[in-house]
């Protein structure tokens, strides 16, 4: 009786310590479960609203436009300035429309510039801001 | 064989259109954005004088407002036995523009030479004027080539009027009408009348057409050609 008492005394400290780490550790896992489901749910909610963040689009009226032939080049060249995800001459109603990357500033002198050496007249221009596609 | 129509279709310059031109054998005064470059090679056919050339020519963009131009014309088959014709150069410098909502008008003067393949130049000089407004386009030019030793002077006049004939988001179609006068000193002046058809879609351009002279011989010539905008 001693004997066990002894032992079972000597055992206790340790035992009480990896009980301790058990239900801290336990403890531990639920909160990150928690933490984990509340992350999980907040990308969820969040992404759709990351994927509309805006994307400026500038247009800008340009006169003197002839055939596509001839305006190619200004397609070209303005598709190459920087941030310009995409861009468009409208012959039929004689504009030209940028579409810019998210977050990305319009710099309307440039591409009056680039309308210019490309020999054309630009007009007024517009900055709209659309979501941007996923 | 017909040694006329020969030596005209050899005569860089006289022969072949500009590569700017938006007519088929016109020059233009419409403008090639800055670093631009065109190629166009023309295919020409003399059933008469039995003469196939083919003519490489080239634009660049200099800036908005000048612009550097290039022919070379290449016998294929038939002839005397030149294969390589005169070297075209040009200048064209744009003293103004009149840009619309519909359209424009654009007058340049036009400077260069041609360079025979004994490296003589021969000095040459015209202007050409554009107006172009919805479906319609209408370029005139005038270009005179100095005389240089045994070599005459020579000149020619172009009027040509392009007119859109469809209006769908598509392919566009033109019809080419062109009046063209060729003279040389000696040789009197060829009257010549142009009908053809241009498919344009964005950096391409195929066209084709007859050439008939109204005098003189009444030859008939074929045109066949693509322009490239890089």
């Amino acid at each position: 009786m001693v004997v066990i008492s002894f032992v079972v005394a000597r055992l206790a400290g340790p035992i009480g310590v990896w009980l301790g780490y058990r239900n801290a550790w336990r403890s531990i896992m639920k909160q990150l479960g928690v933490a984990k489901g509340v992350a999980l749910i907040l990308a969820w909610c969040l992404a759709p609203l990351a994927w509309s963040a805006s994307a400026p689009v500038v247009e800008i009226e340009v006169r003197g436009l002839t055939c596509p032939f001839c305006v190619y080049g200004l397609s070209k060249n303005l598709g190459k300035a920087p941030g310009v995800v995409k861009a468009d001459v409208d012959l039929e109603i004689g504009r030209a429309r940028l579409e810019l990357a998210p977050g990305q500033a319009p710099d309307i002198e440039q591409y009056k510039k680039i309308i210019k050496d490309a020999g054309f007249t630009p007009g007024n221009a517009r900055v709209q801001n659309e979501e941007a596609k996923p | 064989m017909k040694p006329l129509p020969i030596l005209l279709l050899l005569a860089a310059g006289m022969a072949s259109a500009p590569v700017s031109a938006m007519g088929l054998r016109a020059f233009v005064a419409l403008p090639l954005e800055k670093d631009g470059v065109v190629w166009r090679p023309l295919l020409e056919r003399n059933n008469d004088s039995d003469v196939s050339q083919l003519t490489n020519e080239f634009a660049y963009g200099l800036s908005a407002t000048q612009t550097l131009m290039l022919a070379l014309p290449y016998r294929v088959e038939g002839g005397d036995g030149r294969r390589t014709g005169d070297l075209m150069m040009f200048y064209r410098h744009q003293m103004w523009a009149d840009d619309t909502a519909t359209g424009t008008t654009r007058w340049s003067l036009l400077g260069g030479a041609v360079m025979d393949e004994d490296g003589r130049l021969r000095p040459q000089l015209g202007t050409v004027a554009t107006w172009f407004h919805d479906r319609h386009e209408i370029d005139a030019d005038v270009i005179g080539v100095a005389r240089e030793d045994e070599t005459p002077a020579s000149a020619r006049y172009d009027l040509s009027w392009q007119y859109r004939l469809n209006t769908c988001a598509c392919a566009w179609w033109l019809s080419v009408l062109e009046l063209g006068g060729r003279w040389r000193d000696g040789a009197g002046t060829t009257q010549q009348l142009t009908l053809g058809l241009q498919r344009i879609e964005g950096p391409l351009v195929v066209e084709g057409g007859v050439v008939r002279d109204l005098n003189k011989d009444h030859d008939t010539t074929l045109l066949l050609g693509a322009r490239f905008h890089f």
